[in-house]
């Protein structure tokens, strides 16, 4: 009866452990994502005061350590652009052409209004992570 | 870096591929970005070396699925959208628990009256779950066409612009004050309809009396007294449910939900009286014998209108009591 247990209790002990170290990566993976994504706007717009574009973008905020994907860049641009943060047009440059973004007039004043709100922010965070 | 013809080639079916799952709105434009996008890439990555089939294959293998790497450009839809669901939870709860109740009440007691089987309990619970089924799906287009058609600022959650004041909240949860009055009366003639129909059945029908002579002529005939337990049992059950109410005092979820069930079988008996008609419950050969012709047929009209009153009264109050469910409680508790 107790070798039983022991056959029966062992596999499931180390099911069970590597379970539930499974789910709780994936939910660090999540509360990660979402941190991510709450700064992502605010990282893309500090970089669009000049005048870039996609992958350039890319490999400006990668040199500064924020990874950000092209899946995920070029739809935000796009939304971006139809609620008017930012301008973008197409010039020829290297033989190809390239789409350049840069802030609107209204996005450079939601840059400095995110700036600021993120100071607030990082002031509180910095008390509350000390 | 140089692409050679077959690696070009690969690299236009991909983009050919993305292209067909882009959405329509921006299409060319979003595939010439991500052309460029990739030639930046592939410069990046092979610089001053020539890009081969076998190296090109390597890397859109990489990149991804073309319906994967689309479908970010396409926007998050949902049938019902969080700001309207909570409107939507209330409405199909409240549909959904009315229809259950109306359906359940009015097909078992069509049952009890046919003779129960076990097909026929099968056939009434699968009806009602395709009814359900079929209803949720209705409320989930109507809900759909009225998110996609109606402008969003519209749309706002309903509880949000909610008025409401710091006074109104009850004392108390949910349970509130029972009326006493309505119990009572139930409790009193539902005991009178019991003693009526057991005790003095044999003097349930016309008396007429004149001078010091007394005549009697039965009124109800023997499809009605098929049907007089079912009616014993519901009155039995208003019985039980007022004293329950009037010792409790107040309303409780379980009490609001064996209220409705108590009207559930109230629509059920109105149904089969409906079902059943005039001329198969009274003895209308023995009232025209009496000479009352003339009642006889207005009776004949009026019985189906006011049986079909009554069914909507139930059904209107069914639905009252289900949407009551979901309300907070009224007012503050005294």
């Amino acid at each position: 009866m107790a070798e039983e247990e022991f056959y029966l209790t062992i596999p499931c002990a180390t099911h069970y452990i590597a379970y539930m170290s499974t789910v709780k990566r994936s939910i660090q993976d999540k509360f990660i994502q979402e941190l991510n994504r709450g700064v992502m706007g605010l990282a893309v717009l500090s970089r669009l005061q000049e005048e870039h574009y996609g992958y350039s973008l890319i490999k400006e905020l990668e040199q500064e350590g924020y990874l950000l994907s092209q899946d995920t860049l070029y739809p935000l641009l796009r939304r971006w652009e139809e609620q008017g943060v930012v301008e973008s047009q197409w010039k020829m440059e290297e033989s190809r052409p390239r789409r350049y973004y840069r802030l609107s007039d209204g996005g450079l004043e939601l840059y400095e209004k995110l700036k600021s709100e993120w100071g607030v922010l990082n002031t509180t965070l910095g008390r509350l992570l000390k | 870096m140089k692409l050679t013809a077959d690696a070009k080639s690969w690299l236009e079916r991909y983009e050919r591929a993305l292209g067909h799952h882009l959405p329509l709105k921006g299409r060319k434009d979003i595939r010439r970005e991500i052309h460029s996008h990739l030639m930046d890439d592939l410069e990046e990555r092979y610089a001053d070396k020539s890009v081969n089939e076998e190296a090109m294959k390597e890397y859109l293998q990489d990149l991804g699925s073309p319906r994967r790497k689309a479908a970010v450009y396409r926007e998050e839809t949902a049938l019902i959208p969080p700001a309207v669901f909570p409107l939507f939870r209330m409405v199909a709860g409240i549909v959904l628990l009315v229809l259950t109740i109306v359906l359940l009440a009015t097909q078992t007691i069509e049952l009890a009256a046919e003779g129960i089987t076990f097909l026929g309990v099968l056939k009434i619970l699968a009806e009602t779950v395709s009814a359900l089924v079929h209803t949720l799906g209705i409320l989930v287009i109507i809900f759909y066409l009225l998110q996609k058609f109606l402008p969003e600022e519209d749309w706002q959650d309903p509880l949000d612009d909610e008025i409401w004041k710091v006074e109104t909240l009850p004392a108390r949860e949910y349970p509130s004050r029972v009326k006493l009055g309505d119990p009572a009366a139930g409790l009193i003639l539902s005991f009178l309809a019991i003693l009526l129909f057991t005790v003095f059945s044999s003097q349930v029908g016309i008396h007429q009396f004149t001078g010091k002579t007394h005549s009697f002529t039965p009124l109800l005939s023997p499809a009605f007294w098929s049907l007089v337990p079912l009616l014993l049992f519901r009155w039995g059950l208003e019985m039980g449910f007022s004293i329950l109410l009037i010792v409790q005092r107040r309303w409780s979820l379980s009490l609001r939900l064996g209220d409705l069930a108590l009207r559930a079988v109230s629509l059920g008996i109105l149904v089969l009286f409906l079902r059943t008609g005039f001329s198969t419950l009274f003895l209308v050969e023995e009232l025209n014998g009496l000479g009352l012709e003339s009642l006889t047929s207005i009776l004949k009209i009026l019985f189906p209108v006011l049986i079909s009153l009554g069914i909507l009264g139930t059904v209107a109050e069914i639905i009252k009591k289900a949407i009551a469910l979901y309300r907070e409680p009224e007012g503050q508790e005294k």
